[in-house]
């Protein structure tokens, strides 16, 4: 898929998303090389209880290929601890509290309720971390704050 | 949608912000698990980007440069020497 392509689809799963009533989603923000072959994307979802949802993609062309493929990512939700001038959340500092978060930083990991440990899928039973992409990651948390089963169910992981 | 277009430079002040921000090369970044340590997981993710961004762009800007002068006319030294005789008189005038 290549940026306009891959825009296009995002934007309307996102018009399609059925926001739980105490959430409001912030305007997505594109960082995009010219030409447009590589890209990120930032998304950020704000519950009432100071909760929210980071999503953040790195996308990289493939060799020989006009499209491209997502090359690093990281799904976050936890407290907001960090807004802007505008009172748009932004990225937090890395002490902060969270419940979970995927993320590729030095390979596939899961954090889960605590920064450490790291745990690669060898300790993740049930769960494909690779198949979790941006919007199974956004249901997973309105599960889990609609039903407040935790995200071992929601998600459906087993840590070891 | 708020959206920033980056080319080379763009991508050489990030990366150079990084590395102010936390007096470590890419390079470090990179390679030393001790360096790594210390800096947030989500800039890290940044920082890589940025310098993966900026390799390829170098590439495809390289190899597209290589493309269009291999695809000039070869020009004989004849024609050079009339061209640059014609430079010097426009540049004396």
């Amino acid at each position: 898929m290549d940026y306009f392509a891959f825009r296009k689809t995002l934007e309307d799963q996102l018009s399609k998303l059925k926001l739980p009533h105490d959430c409001t989603a912030q305007e997505p923000s594109w960082e995009i090389t010219a030409p447009p072959y590589f890209w990120t994307l930032e998304l950020f979802f704000n519950f009432t209880d100071k909760q929210h949802i980071r999503i953040w993609e790195s996308y990289e062309k493939i060799a020989g290929l006009q499209m491209s493929r997502r090359l690093q990512w990281a799904y976050h939700y936890g407290i907001i601890t960090a807004t802007d001038d505008n009172g748009n959340t932004m990225q937090g500092s890395p002490d902060d509290p969270f419940e979970v978060r995927i993320d590729t930083c030095s390979g596939l990991h899961l954090h889960y309720q605590q920064r450490e440990p790291h745990y690669d899928q060898s300790q993740v039973a049930n769960l494909g971390l690779k198949s979790v992409d941006a919007f199974k990651f956004i249901h997973a948390v309105f599960k889990r704050r609609k039903t407040g089963q935790p995200f071992t169910k929601t998600l459906g992981f087993t840590v070891t | 949608m708020p959206t920033t277009v980056l080319n080379l430079t763009d991508l050489d002040n990030r990366i150079r912000g990084f590395e102010q921000q936390y007096a470590v090369s890419s390079v470090d970044m990179l390679k030393e698990k001790s360096v790594r340590d210390r800096i947030p997981e989500d800039d890290i993710l940044r920082w890589e980007a940025y310098i993966y961004q900026r390799v390829q762009l170098r590439d495809m800007y390289d190899q597209l440069r290589g493309d269009y002068l291999s695809r000039l006319p070869q020009s004989d030294s004849a024609s050079d020497d009339i061209c640059r005789a014609t430079n010097q008189l426009d540049l004396v005038a």
